[in-house]
């Protein structure tokens, strides 16, 4: 497993061969690349400009491309992303996993690219002919509302529990997610057809 | 000693920062007096390079504290 920031991301078919050495069980490898895009609110763009706290990034990359591996079944991973500056065109970041077969790999890409965004410290500037910004992701506002009692969830697509409490617009420290009595653990996957309990959690409350 | 990054850095003017805090202030504290009052939702912070997510943590004399916007990579 690979986590880094990098100048610039290394080729497609590099990576590729370094998950194939993985292991000889692997049947997949799904790669996703961010590149820089001319549109943006401003205008056309000129350039981005990655800054990062680049101890504590490449320390939370590695930090999430283990718990996904682990939390989806796959055999290697790889995380490039780039800081300084970035022209129209140019890759930005590079998700690559190896795996048995193609879901579990589709699923972790997924799951690593939004953690990324969402979790890495790592900002963009876009600098565009007609001004410059920083760039703030879109998210959900945390609900302004606390749950009282359980909710039932049947789940229709495989994903872990964390991601159901999240689509949920819950944090994990709020609520538990149980599944025939038993709690699940974040990183537990959900299958299409499970039934599951959403219910209230306090860390604060003994016994809990 | 106080770091800053990106947007903040830009918009506070510096990169670092010494605050005079009071004996037994908490991140929150420091926080509310770095941007006088209106600490921006989201931001991340790290206390001698470990990220943290409780602000009522006490600070003690010598401790670097990241102060980072929400994270924007990708």
């Amino acid at each position: 497993m690979r986590a880094s920031l990098v100048e610039s991301i290394g080729s497609p078919d590099r990576i590729v061969e370094e998950l194939k050495k993985a292991s000889d069980r692997v049947g997949a490898v799904c790669l996703f690349i961010g590149v820089v895009r001319s549109t943006s609110p401003l205008g056309r763009v000129v350039r981005l400009e990655y800054e990062a706290h680049e101890k504590l990034a490449e320390e939370v990359l590695r930090n999430i491309l283990k718990e996904v591996c682990e939390a989806h079944g796959v055999i290697d991973g790889v995380i490039e992303h780039k800081v300084g500056r970035a022209s129209v065109g140019e890759p930005v970041m590079c998700v690559a996993v190896a795996s048995e077969h193609r879901r579990e790999a589709f699923r972790a890409v997924r799951e690593l690219v939004e953690r990324v965004k969402a979790e890495a410290p790592i900002w963009k500037k876009e600098v565009a002919e007609t001004g410059e910004r920083w760039v703030e992701e879109t998210r959900r506002e945390p609900l302004s509302l606390r749950l009282r009692g359980l909710i039932e969830v049947e789940v229709h697509e495989p994903m872990t529990a964390r991601e159901l409490v999240e689509r949920l617009g819950m944090k994990p420290g709020e609520v538990l997610v149980m599944r025939k009595r038993a709690v699940l653990r974040w990183e537990d996957l959900l299958g299409e057809g499970d039934l599951v309990k959403v219910v209230p959690h306090d860390p604060a409350t003994p016994g809990e | 000693m106080f770091r800053l990054y990106a947007k903040f850095r830009e918009q506070l003017g510096t990169s670092r920062v010494e605050l005079d805090l009071e004996d037994g202030a908490t991140v929150m504290n420091a926080l509310g007096e770095l941007f006088h009052g209106d600490v921006p939702k989201g931001l991340m912070v790290a206390v001698n390079d470990r990220l943290v997510e409780d602000v009522d943590i006490r600070l003690r004399e010598g401790d670097v504290v990241d102060v980072m916007p929400p994270a924007s990579g990708g």
